[in-house]
């Protein structure tokens, strides 16, 4: 049975099919799972290396090298990068494909596992899994209160927050753990002849537990324990480090004070100037990151004893908020200040609403639109098509786990446009049967549907074989791109099946109920219109359209060189520069995280000098909001790891005020922070980036890899020169940082008459400077260790390494500069490694209105020179300009699949091969409409406008495609062909329209948002509707010209070859 | 389906037909193909024409601003060395109080406890004397008893003297009767046993003689002897005198008695230690320092006693031990620390202290910020331009040089000499490029420079 007559014959099941999909839908809008951009999977393991003591060049020889070279002929290996620091490292494995990533980490973790002669005072190396993550919010506990509280507060709000089951991971950084220090005096060490090493034994032996046993008898069973001190400073300092015969005993309270209190590191943290700690929370799989940050909001606000701020709904059904508002008042208030702070999530929640927002706006226009082609019934059930095709793809989307985020999100937008295309042919074609044929309401349904069925099956398969594309560009923006034509295509899958088997059933109906006359007053008020509409209005159009065709036809090849000269100047503009192309342009964002580096070796007084400063410059800023400083600690807000820790680094996190506060882009802020900052001359490196949830990098970034380091820098050198010359490339630089100082110390053999061994001496050394572990245990969550070390002011002497004393095996002290030589050296302090070969990564930003592509261009020159002096050494894109090589090296082949797949389904439908070289003619015809859109909307192109412009080949060619259907039926009842066109022509003229302006109007509020939070998306709109307008008009004045042209050129052929004419219906009569 | 049907009249296709089958005239053709090649003519070399002038990058005006170099004029001056050592300090004056005679602790005064101030000769213990008293009462008895044993023996003398005389001329008698005798025996007068009477009379008065010369011989002996017992006796009255004296043990010098062991009632032994008594005013540390020091620490060199970074006290270099200890591959100095006032030096006599000698360098030598030396080299910029220098450290100087205006405290001296007012960068951490065109910037000139 034919679906459409068993869809117009039962309206009960169709009825509760589209309840269910409008039911299920409008579920699943509201638990959808919500977030920025897309989960990209996981692709990369990590390898953490751990060689405690060693300087990068001899992790890098011992361990590094081999570890690389068991990994790098794994299948699937794509890239390996290594980075190498004092006491360890790591190495990133990146595989091509993400499908197993676990089945990865097994074959990483089993060549580990063979690897032999490594080091024996090299650690277990772990394999684990690099996950990205983003952070939502971050919640700051600050104060002028002591340290004490400070860490008590944050660890309540730490506890607090992972209780709730909606957190991902929460991180706290400013907080320092505790440790008891046991400080020597170095003068009282030398006067009893003991070394360091000797009362760190003392104190591990003294501390130490140990089980005795259990006592087995007849009566019972009774463990023993040996107790070691007890863990308090009190206790610590009776430790006896020394007895002698004639029973004198030296405590360590006599040589060494003892206290407990926190980590002596240089980390410090503040917020808006005041000593602070805080949270971060990051996005983890199947995290919603709205609720996430709604949750947290919530109890910040229960905590300052202030109102939810929960909205109606959530008031009546609940939701996050309220939880974490609850949990909040529980707990009660804080002794410090607590704050709520670079939510990412509020950006989400704003993007996603304003894009519903345009939706409706879209929705609404399009409606209007179809009243100008369709009756309002006609209409009214088009748009219920839409809606019903809207919670279809909701409801498949949460089933299958696609999440809502901005790309699925304007996938939906986009659609909005396309899905009443279907809608419109159909009905279109059951109006026509029904007032041609005369047919009843019900037989005209079925009629009117079966015969435009397979041209529309055959549009929308298409349409999503035109976006199948972006499922296959490769690298960072082939993950974000990649659910886009999942969710294009589900939405068109339901629209086909609501056209096919609902919407005929509720045409059908419409008809009979007018047919029996029942109608409604709205029938009346709207008869006047429709009688304008259909019997003025559009007769004169297509009168209008006919005679412009018929010259067209007539000048058919001007009309065609015209066509393509446009193209030609269009793509010129492109191609010279007049309308610029950026890959990725950088989105507005509410938080700044500025990275500062100060050289190797400088102290964390001298940093904070030097970041107060800059902190200056950001509050100078109106729109800043907030700064968070923190010191001798850097964290990659992507992984959460803490990948820095040294006196020298800085970071600090800027807090923008929300972006509908303010008047500047982002861009703009940072670019004044620049400016007020000046050049401070002994900073090594200040780069800012922007926290938008997309790819990360800098706008600029190159990988110069080779064997030999010095080539590299040589290279390197020349780059960064070449970047500087230009206006508008900021803050150039790379992650070659400055050698390490470092003092060699080398014992002389005459040490062996004391007893020394090099052994002996470095022990010594190491725990002079560095300290020794003595013990270690576990108290309130965390593990406290009991370090021994020389007294502050002793060990922070920079000529330690040459003026200290050392103890010998029998007591003798002796100066250290007489049993060994010190020399004054350099080391590594990063050693970075690409695929096995040494690498530094330059990289520079950019001002707004300076395009990074043209800069990496004209690098051409730089580029060469280095290929051809320096044959050993390779620059490579990386970040964004990776990304783009990336995409734009898998787009041509997607491209092309997608057009032999669109020229298969044509050729299949028209069982011809030429005729849909005509359709698909229109394609290149959409780009003159993209550029001059992009042109008089202001914007530059992007990626994402190519995007467009491969999405719109589906749609360009869909118009295309049902016009030629309609020349070949009219092709057998005219004896010209240009009669049958223009005859198409004004047929399919309203349908035509109609299926193009409604997608328009409903991108047409989305391209005109003056909003930051679209800006992102506008250039694929400006792609969508400029080319779509341009492939309309061209569609129904070229297609002719073109077609005509094609059967001149059979005529042609026909007279060359001596081939008889082909018959027609005029021929025939 | 008629045509009528699709709305298409007869009229409109014939017209349509005979507009199709019309020839084109062929002006109207070459138009149209000289207006498809304009369009298509001019629309490639707009092309061409845009992409020849596309716009590149601006680049900044001029040349690239040098980058701006921190740096510090390379300071020739005299740099002292720094040397640290170790030592005890000891008390230049000080004294083991021994006890010199054996005796019971008779008293000792409430003022005298450890830690108190003495002076000279104030008294520290009182022992028993009373067995002391009592041998000088014995060796006065003794020494009367010889007085007396001498002046019989002067009274003895005398006598014996005078019988020596008597005597004598007993014996001239004697022996002018044996010649008498003898004459007359040989005259025949006398008789033999008249001659042996005489002579026997005479040899009576030789051996009575000469007795009573042995015994005025042994005058002497005998007066020796008693002398020398007088001598002895007062010798041990001296001696016990002296005991008596030494029963009163008090302090050799100012000081402070850092120990007091006694209790009263205790019997001490000859010899034993019975208090210290310390000068704390004047102390000295025999320092310990490198062997290498040798080549340049001289008597005069000074010295800072060092707690830390704080400087406690100074001093100067007094002596030098000529030999190493070979062993702990060091040598010895003896520093005076310089005399504080009544308080007291700050030096605790036999603490364990750090020492800084700073000693003399007659050479002037370059001076650079530690942190401007990396890999042993340095950057200097010259005449606009960044210089890679290699150097060598000849030793550090940890302290301030305000001459400098930096505040850095670590130094290095290098061994060979800087032109003088060479420009070193401050911070040899840079990946500067040697050859690169660079600003240089002093300190005060709105740097950070630490």
């Amino acid at each position: 049975m034919n679906p459409v007559r068993f869809a117009v014959r039962n309206r009960v099941p169709v009825n509760l099919l589209m309840w269910s999909l409008v039911l299920g839908g409008l579920f699943s809008a509201f638990t959808i799972r919500r977030e920025f951009f897309p989960e990209m999977d996981s692709d990369s393991a990590r390898i953490a290396l751990s060689l405690p003591g060693a300087s990068p060049d001899e992790v890098e020889e011992s361990l590094g090298r081999k570890v690389e070279d068991a990994v790098s002929d794994l299948d699937g290996v794509e890239k390996v990068t290594t980075i190498l620091l004092e006491g360890g490292g790591s190495v990133i494995v990146k595989f091509e494909d993400s499908g197993d990533i676990s089945k990865h980490l097994d074959d990483v973790r089993d060549r580990i596992e063979l690897l032999q002669d490594l080091p024996e005072e090299a650690d277990r190396s772990r394999v684990m899994e690099l996950k990205a993550h983003i952070p939502v919010i971050q919640v700051t506990v600050f104060g002028e209160v002591d340290e004490e509280t400070l860490k008590r507060s944050i660890r309540s709000v730490e506890d607090d927050l992972k209780s709730s089951p909606r957190m991902g991971s929460v991180i706290v950084s400013g907080a320092r753990g505790y440790e008891i220090r046991i400080e020597v005096d170095h003068v009282a060490l030398l006067r009893l002849g003991l070394p360091l090493t000797a009362v760190a034994e003392a104190v591990t032996a003294w501390m130490k537990e140990v089980p005795g046993g259990t006592i087995r008898a007849a009566d019972g069973q009774i463990a023993v324990r040996t107790m070691g001190v007890e863990e308090r400073a009190d206790r610590i300092r009776e430790i006896v480090v020394r007895a002698d015969s004639d029973g004198r005993m030296w405590r360590l309270s006599d040589i060494a004070t003892v206290e407990e209190g926190f980590v002596d590191d240089e980390t410090s943290e503040k917020f808006n100037g005041a000593p602070a700690a805080k949270c971060t929370v990051y996005k983890g799989v199947g995290d919603d990151a709205i609720d996430m940050a709604q949750f947290v909001r919530g109890y910040v606000a229960g905590r300052r004893g202030e109102p939810s701020g929960a909205g109606w709904r959530e008031s009546i059904f609940g939701g996050p908020r309220l939880e974490g508002f609850a949990l909040g008042m529980k707990r009660g208030p804080l002794p410090v200040e607590i704050r709520a702070h670079n939510d990412l999530a509020r950006i989400i929640d704003g993007r996603l609403n304003l894009l519903v927002d345009n939706a409706f706006q879209g929705a609404f226009l399009v409606f209007l639109t179809l009243l100008f082609g369709v009756n309002y019934r006609a209409a009214w059930w088009v748009m219920t098509g839409i809606a019903v095709a809207i919670f279809g793809t909701l409801l498949i989307m949460n089933v299958t786990g696609v999440t809502l985020n901005l790309l699925t999100m304007f996938s939906l937008l986009i659609v909005i446009g396309m899905l009443e295309d279907d809608a419109i042919v159909f009905t279109e074609s059951i109006e026509r049967v029904r007032v041609v044929e005369g047919l009843p309401p019900e037989e005209a349904a079925v009629r009117g549907t079966t015969k435009v069925m397979w041209p529309v099956i055959a549009s929308v398969m298409i349409t999503i074989v035109a976006f199948a594309p972006l499922g296959m560009v490769e690298g960072a923006m082939g993950d974000m791109l990649g659910e886009l034509p999942i969710v294009v295509s589900i939405a068109l899958f339901v629209s086909l099946l609501e056209a096919i088997c609902m919407l005929p059933s509720h045409i059908a109906h419409s008809m009979m109920r007018i047919a029996s006359g029942k109608t409604w007053w709205l029938d009346r008020a709207l008869a006047g219109w429709d009688r304008w509409r259909d019997g003025t209005a559009w007769p004169w159009l297509e009168r209008k359209y006919r005679l412009l065709a018929e010259w067209c036809v007539l000048h058919r090849y001007v009309t065609v060189s015209a066509a393509v000269s446009l193209l030609i100047v269009s793509l010129a503009l492109v191609a010279g520069g007049q309308l610029p192309f950026t890959f990725l342009p950088t989105d507005d964002t509410e938080t700044v995280v500025v990275d500062l580096r100060l050289p190797l070796g400088s102290s964390v007084e001298r940093t904070k000098l030097v970041g107060a400063r800059v902190e200056a410059a950001c509050r100078s800023q109106p729109e800043v909001a907030a700064v968070t400083s923190l010191y001798g600690l850097r964290i990659d807000w992507q992984t959460a790891i803490t990948d820095a820790a040294s006196g020298n680094i800085a970071q600090l996190f800027i807090e923008l005020h929300p972006i509908e506060q303010r008047d500047r882009h982002s861009n703009e802020v940072v670019d004044s922070i620049r400016r007020a900052v000046g050049g401070i001359p002994e900073v090594e490196q200040l780069t800012f980036s922007e926290v938008s949830g997309g790819p990360p990098g800098e706008d600029i970034s190159l990988e110069v890899v080779g064997d030999n380091i010095e080539t590299i820098r040589e290279a390197v050198a020349l780059i960064e020169d070449d970047l500087r010359q230009f206006k508008g490339v900021l803050a150039v630089s790379d992650d070659d940082f400055d050698a390490a100082p470092e003092i060699q110390v080398s014992i002389k053999p005459s040490a062996a008459a004391l007893g020394l061994t090099p052994a002996i001496v470095a022990r010594q050394i190491r725990g002079a400077i560095h300290g020794i572990d003595a013990h270690v245990h576990t108290a309130d969550r965390e593990d406290i260790d009991v370090r021994v070390r020389l007294d502050h002011a002793t060990r922070t002497r920079l000529d330690l390494g040459t003026n200290m004393w050392i103890v010998a095996p029998g007591g003798t002290i002796t100066p250290l500069c007489e049993v060994a030589d010190a020399r004054e050296g350099a080391g590594e302090a990063v050693v970075r490694r690409i695929d096995r070969k040494r690498a530094i990564t330059v990289n520079a930003d950019t001002e707004m209105g300076t395009y990074p592509e043209l800069v990496v261009e004209a690098l051409a020159g730089t580029l060469h020179q280095i290929a051809t002096e320096m044959p050993g050494v390779d620059v490579r894109m990386a970040g964004k300009q990776r990304d783009r090589a990336d995409a734009f090296s898998t787009i041509p082949y997607a491209a092309g699949a997608a057009l032999l797949l669109i020229f298969a389904i044509l050729a299949w439908l028209f069982g011809s091969y030429t005729q849909p070289l005509a359709v698909m003619a229109a394609i290149p015809f959409g780009i003159i409409g993209a550029i001059w859109g992009h042109i008089v909307m202001g914007y530059e192109l992007t990626f994402l406008s190519l995007i467009g412009v491969v999405a719109l080949s589906g749609v360009t060619v869909n118009n295309s495609l049902v016009m030629v259907e309609f020349v070949n039926a009219e092709r057998h009842r005219h004896a010209s062909l240009r009669d049958a066109l223009v005859a198409a022509g004004s047929q399919r003229l309203r349908a035509i329209l109609l299926t193009s302006i409604t997608t328009v109007f409903g991108l047409a509020p989305l391209v005109f948002e003056q909003s930051f939070q679209a800006r992102f998306l506008i250039p694929m709109a400006i792609s969508l509707c400029g080319g779509l307008l341009s492939a309309t008009f061209l569609t129904l004045l070229l297609l002719p010209s073109v077609l005509i042209i094609i059967d001149d050129t059979k005529a042609l052929l026909r007279r060359v070859w001596g081939m008889p004419a082909p018959r027609t219906i005029a021929t025939d009569e | 389906m008629s045509h009528r049907e699709s709305g298409t009249s007869s009229d409109e296709l014939s017209r349509s037909e005979a507009a199709e089958s019309e020839p084109v005239p062929a002006n109207h053709t070459l138009r149209r193909a000289i207006i498809c090649l304009i369009l298509l003519g001019g629309s490639v070399s707009l092309f061409g024409i845009l992409l020849v002038n596309r716009p590149m990058p601006p680049i900044t005006d001029g040349a690239t601003p040098p980058q701006r170099v921190p740096v510090v004029k390379a300071l020739l001056m005299e740099v002292p060395r720094q040397w640290t050592g170790f030592g005890i300090v000891e008390a230049v004056a000080s004294a083991d109080v021994p006890a010199r005679v054996g005796a019971t602790v008779l008293e000792i005064p409430g003022s005298v406890l450890a830690g108190a101030q003495v002076s000279a000769g104030d008294l520290l213990i009182l022992l028993d004397e009373s067995d002391f008293a009592r041998a000088a009462e014995a060796a006065q008895e003794a020494m009367l008893s010889i007085d007396a044993s001498l002046t019989s023996l002067d009274i003895e003398e005398k006598s014996l003297s005078e019988r020596l005389v008597v005597l004598s001329k007993e014996q001239e008698i004697a022996q002018a009767d044996v010649l008498r005798v003898s004459r007359a025996f040989e005259q025949g007068v006398a008789n033999e046993r008249e001659v042996e009477h005489a002579r026997k009379l005479e040899l009576a008065a030789e051996s009575a003689l000469i007795a009573l010369r042995q015994s005025a011989m042994l005058i002497a002996p005998r007066r020796q002897e008693l002398t020398a017992k007088h001598n002895g006796q007062q010798a041990a009255l001296a001696r016990a005198q002296l005991d008596v004296t030494r029963c009163r043990i008090v302090s050799p010098l100012d000081g402070v008695l850092q120990r007091m062991d006694l209790e009263v009632g205790e019997a001490v032994a000859p010899g034993s230690m019975i208090a210290r008594v310390v000068d704390p005013r004047a102390v000295e540390v025999a320092v310990a320092l490198p062997a290498s020091a040798r080549e340049s620490v001289r008597v005069g060199d000074e010295v800072q006693i060092v707690d830390g970074d704080t400087v406690i006290v100074g001093g100067q270099v007094a002596r030098v031990n000529p030999e190493d200890d070979s062993l702990a591959h060091t040598m010895t100095v003896w520093v005076d620390i310089a005399k504080s006032d009544a308080s007291g030096s700050p030096l605790a006599p036999k603490s364990f202290v750090e020492a800084i000698v700073v000693t003399r360098e007659q050479r002037q030598r370059t001076v650079v910020p530690r942190r401007s030396v990396r890999g042993e080299r340095v950057f200097v910029v010259e005449s606009e331009e960044l210089r890679a220098l290699p150097v060598v450290v000849a030793y550090t100087y940890r302290g301030e040089i305000p001459q400098s205006g930096l505040a850095d405290r670590e130094w290095l001296v290098l061994e060979l000499p800087l032109p003088s007012g060479t420009l070193v960068a401050l911070d040899g951490t840079r990946n500067y490029q040697p050859g690169a065109k660079v600003l240089a910037e002093e300190p005060g000139a709105g740097v950070s420079t630490k």
